[in-house]
């Protein structure tokens, strides 16, 4: 047996001496591209191991983490629910096996299961998910990751801790309001607005660059998720340097349907730049401003097409007598765009009986196009 | 009283349904808006508790067609991410009696079922 | 006589050398830019909850266009599924562009709907709208299905976009399933342009949905096609978006988002005149056009490629179908490429006039006719008994070992990022699937590719229709 498999070395050595000086007898040319496939086909072996290794590893991954949630799932019930509240870390750790608290990988999962219900509840079940987050020093991992050289997980931990209301991280993070990364600098402001106990949005004053719909985005997502919201007066910005930020501020007016501001808002349709023309309108409508009614009759004619059709869209909510005439001149003027004349029909129906009686006429009278227009506007899915 | 939650997230339907049994409901569950109708015709629940999105049918879908198309009165209470003006209005419009926006506190949750329960009663 | 020859093919043999050397080291840049910005994708987006996007106030609306044509297969549950996507304001509309058979009726039967009156106005030319419909259940006040004189794809998206009512549309094939969350991804890029740099289109990774599970239109489990010619199929997607147009839209070159799944701006896109009826190839044209229009308005901008497997499509499962698919392709390379030739190499037009279109034209239409001029050249050289059959084979090697390691570093790619395909198994019959595919569908693809230039010589426009086989029909076979 051990004789069969015994292998003939000075044959194979033979056949390979042969074979390098056939190569070396090759023009350059073909010895390059041999040399290159062989380069290749190392790579190929290579990738071939890496997928494999990753494959094994993410699996294992995977069964482990459902294995922990379904260990975990009833545990987390009971201490969230259960009507005697664990005064004592010990009876926390009563419920959960000290080994998963040591391993890496079973602290992220358990970690990530608690952040996950987080986000669903709020109340005292919330307040259970902090305590508990807390007592197994998840925050303490988090302090450890604010440290990674890779600005993700430093954006992770960030909003772990401000969404778990750690205090005390607080501090940690004004250092990375000026990092050179600009998505670690907006994640550090809005993680600290969401820690701050008084002017959570002071950072508005001082915010010298543009604010993106991903940011504001993100801004008012994590003021909805502020305990006691600290709603401030939003007028307070509505004269910054920065566009972006008025925009915001006008938009969050209207969200919290902030009715006093009404006044500095029908001020900011002077504004030169066109996109906070329209989130002041559109604040308006939302505010059920009808003070704005005459203001916004008077910007009609001089706008864009874009902001006359917000126009006409707000008059549909505030508008009363005085709007119908320029409601009615609309229709009878040569129609250029339709979507401006079937806002125009839907807003005059509501302003006055007078409106009303005057569709009607048109309903019956007016060219074809109107017609087709109006029987649009009449109907409500459309 | 059978209560029926509807819900895709699995951890939160499950921490739903303790809390509810705890307060002695019989618990329901259903995974996505198909199973939720199913169940609806099936098992005549006291209440509906329903997310929105869903998959194959809309939490909204659901209200509508329990009202039309099965025509029955149960109370519904809708509990979505999704907390616009809009859409609550929408969901009042199809005839839902509540709407609670996630995140959400499952104390408040099971204080609404109880008063619907009653008021339905 | 006999130097020129001589010289002839000395020029080819370098030739041939060279335009290899050039696609090994264009390819190897493009999957190392590609890794690049799939990292910061996976990044960027790995601490952010999307559904913070559905509670803003600063999200845009999305309207999404659908054109249908002899769907009646799929479309009842297919637009189930568009209309269960996880967003808030967005509509569905569906254009039914003249179909054959009763894909309008089982529409209005399942969703109720009634004939609506709605003043169109032709922002964009098409063919004529029969009737709009809405659906009498509030609940399904998304829906909009538009009935239509045929007139193929670009005629139905423009009557689409004409009904739209918001500032983004989607455009997508009826028989794609989307992820729930596809729109909330697609839409996180627009979220973030600035005055200074706009977006003005989105695309997002097709992946193959054949032997998926499928359930009411819901993407159940991912499996890997069983059959030989939709597997090969997976392959060439992962390489084409995961190595390739990652890579362009890290560079900002991008210009072909597909059909299947695409986001525009839908005022710069009128603004430049809409989808284009000339073309096979609407949807590249399209992108071209809309770029050309900002670089000649000098207006910086970017066109995003997004990563994520978003969109699932049924990829043909017979060499018939896939020639005509492959076909069209080709035709609308080609026309596209023609109708925007000033483009090319033109400076003024930056990197797209430079390096954009200049690939495009050398390895994606041209790579086909190179490939088959050498392989007649070569039998030529064979047929005159002058082959350098050591420089032959040992090329022949190098390419075949080269399109092995592409497809193994796109695989790679796939499994560092998405993972889509979970069992061992899979991993291996997608090796085992490169190793074949250069040598069994490849020569297939190359001839399918020869054949639309000849056929767009002699004339043909016909756009290829696809018959499906439904994905109702094949749950649960894997």
């Amino acid at each position: 047996m051990k004789h069969l498999l015994q292998i003939d070395w000075t044959d194979l050595q033979y056949t390979a001496d042969e074979f390098s000086r056939d190569v070396y007898s090759f023009p350059v040319t073909i010895r390059v591209l041999i040399g290159v496939t062989l380069v290749f086909i190392f790579i190929i072996v290579v990738l071939l191991g890496v997928i494999l290794g990753s494959r094994i590893y993410k699996t294992q991954r995977e069964n482990k983490r459902n294995y922990l949630r379904t260990k975990y799932q009833p545990i987390f019930t009971k201490l969230l629910f259960d009507d005697d509240e664990w005064m004592e870390n010990s009876d926390v750790f009563q419920q959960i096996d000290e080994t998963d608290l040591k391993i890496q990988f079973h602290r992220e999962v358990l970690n990530n299961e608690i952040i996950h219900l987080h986000s669903n509840f709020t109340g005292e079940t919330a307040l259970r998910l902090e305590k508990l987050y807390v007592i197994l020093q998840f925050h303490e991992d988090a302090y450890k990751r604010l440290q990674s050289k890779q600005w993700h997980i430093v954006a992770k931990a960030m909003r772990e801790l401000a969404l778990m209301n750690v205090q005390e991280a607080h501090k940690m993070l004004s250092r990375f309001l000026n990092s050179k990364n600009e998505i670690l600098r907006m994640e550090a402001r809005v993680a600290m607005m969401k820690l701050s106990d008084s002017e959570p949005l002071s950072f508005l004053s001082k915010e010298t660059e543009p604010l993106t719909d991903w940011d504001k985005a993100n801004i008012h997502a994590m003021l909805t998720r502020m305990k006691e919201p600290v709603i401030p007066d939003f007028t307070m910005w509505l004269n910054s340097p920065n566009k972006t930020v008025i925009h915001f501020c006008i938009m969050m007016i209207g969200y919290y349907r902030q009715q006093e501001s009404a006044p500095v808002l029908v001020k900011m349709l002077d504004h030169p730049d066109e996109y906070i023309r329209l989130a002041a309108i559109r604040a308006l409508r939302e505010l059920n401003a009808h003070s704005s009614e005459e203001n916004l009759i008077t910007l009609y004619p001089l706008e864009t097409s874009e902001i006359q059709h917000e126009i006409l869209k707000t008059l549909e909510v505030i508008g009363k007598d005085k709007s119908t005439h320029l409601l009615e001149k609309i229709l009878k003027q040569p129609i250029t765009e339709y979507r401006l004349a079937i806002q125009a029909v839907r807003a005059l129906l509501v302003t006055s009986p007078l409106g009303q009686q005057k569709v009607k006429e048109m309903q019956q009278h007016g060219e074809p196009v109107l017609q087709s227009i109006i029987l649009h506007a009449l109907d409500k899915r459309l | 009283m059978k209560v029926l939650v509807c819900e895709d997230d699995e951890m939160v339907l499950k921490m739903v349904e303790f809390k509810l049994q705890k307060e002695g409901y019989e618990v329901h569950l259903a995974k996505d808006g198909k199973e939720a109708l199913e169940k609806i015709s099936g098992l005549r629940p006291d209440i509906i508790i329903t997310d929105i999105m869903m998959p194959y049918l809309t939490g909204l879908e659901i209200v509508h067609q329990v009202r039309k198309q099965l025509g029955l009165i149960t109370p519904i209470i809708i509990v979505s991410s999704i907390g616009l003006e809009k859409t609550v209005l929408e969901a009042f419009q199809l005839g839902a009696d509540d709407f609670i926006t996630k995140p959400f506190s499952p104390n408040e949750l099971s204080v609404r079922v109880k008063k619907l329960l009653m008021k339905s009663a | 006589m006999g130097l020129v020859f001589y010289y002839f093919t000395k020029f080819a043999d370098h030739f041939i050398l060279i335009y290899s050397g050039l696609l090994f080291a264009t390819y190897f840049l493009l999957s190392t830019f590609s890794a690049m910005d799939i990292k910061r994708y996976m990044r960027r987006n790995s601490f952010i909850d999307y559904r913070d996007i559905l509670t803003a106030p600063s999200a845009p609306s999305i309207s999404i266009i659908a054109p249908a044509y002899n769907e009646s297969l799929t479309i009842v549950e297919n637009v189930r599924s568009l209309l269960n996507i996880h967003y808030v304001n967005f509509e569905v509309i569906i254009v039914n562009d003249g179909s054959k058979d009763n894909t309008l009726q089982l529409m209005i039967d399942a969703y109720e709907l009634e004939a609506a009156p709605v003043a169109i106005e032709q922002k964009l030319e098409s063919k004529p709208i029969v009737a709009v419909y809405k659906s009498r259940i509030p609940s399904l006040n998304r829906l909009t299905v538009v009935d239509k004189v045929n007139g193929g794809k670009a005629d139905a998206l423009n009557a689409g976009i004409n009904i739209s009512r918001y500032g983004i549309f989607a455009a997508i094939d009826v028989d794609c399933i989307l992820e729930y969350e596809s729109l909330l991804k697609m839409v996180k890029p627009f979220m973030e342009q600035t005055e200074q740099d706009r977006v003005i289109a989105v695309g997002g990774v097709v992946r193959i949905a054949n032997s998926c599970e499928v359930k009411e239109g819901k993407i159940i489990r991912v499996n890997l096609p069983d059959q030989m010619i939709p597997r090969i199929q997976v392959l060439e997607y992962i390489r084409a978006f995961l190595l390739g147009r990652m890579a362009w839209s890290r560079l900002n070159g991008l210009i072909l988002i597909s059909g299947a799944f695409g986001m525009f701006d839908k005022k710069i896109a009128i603004d430049c005149g809409g989808y284009n009826h000339r073309t096979v190839g609407e949807d590249m044209e399209l992108v071209i056009r809309m770029r050309r229009y900002m670089e000649e308005k000098k207006e910086k901008y970017r066109v995003v490629y997004l990563p994520d497997p978003l969109c699932w499509t049924e990829a043909p499962s017979s060499l018939k179908i896939l020639s005509k698919q492959r076909n069209r392709w080709t035709r609308g390379t080609a026309e596209t490429l023609w109708i925007h030739r000033r483009l090319i190499l033109n400076p003024k037009y930056h990197f797209l006039g430079m390096i954009s279109m200049p690939f495009w034209f050398l390895f994606e239409w041209l790579a086909p006719i190179v490939e088959m001029t050498a392989f007649l050249y070569l039998i030529m050289m064979a047929f005159l008994g002058i082959l350098n059959v050591e420089l032959f084979v040992t090329l022949f090697c190098l390419i075949y070992v080269f399109a092995i390691m592409y497809s193994t570093a796109a695989i790679l790619f796939e499994e560092l990022s998405f993972h889509q395909y979970k069992r061992k198994r899979d991993i291996f019959r997608l090796l085992g699937t490169a190793f074949i595919e250069p040598v069994i569908i490849h020569p297939l693809t190359v001839y399918y590719a020869i054949r639309g230039n000849l056929d767009l010589m002699t004339g043909v426009k016909n756009w290829g229709e696809m018959t499906r086989a439904g994905f109702a029909r094949k749950k649960t076979t894997g």
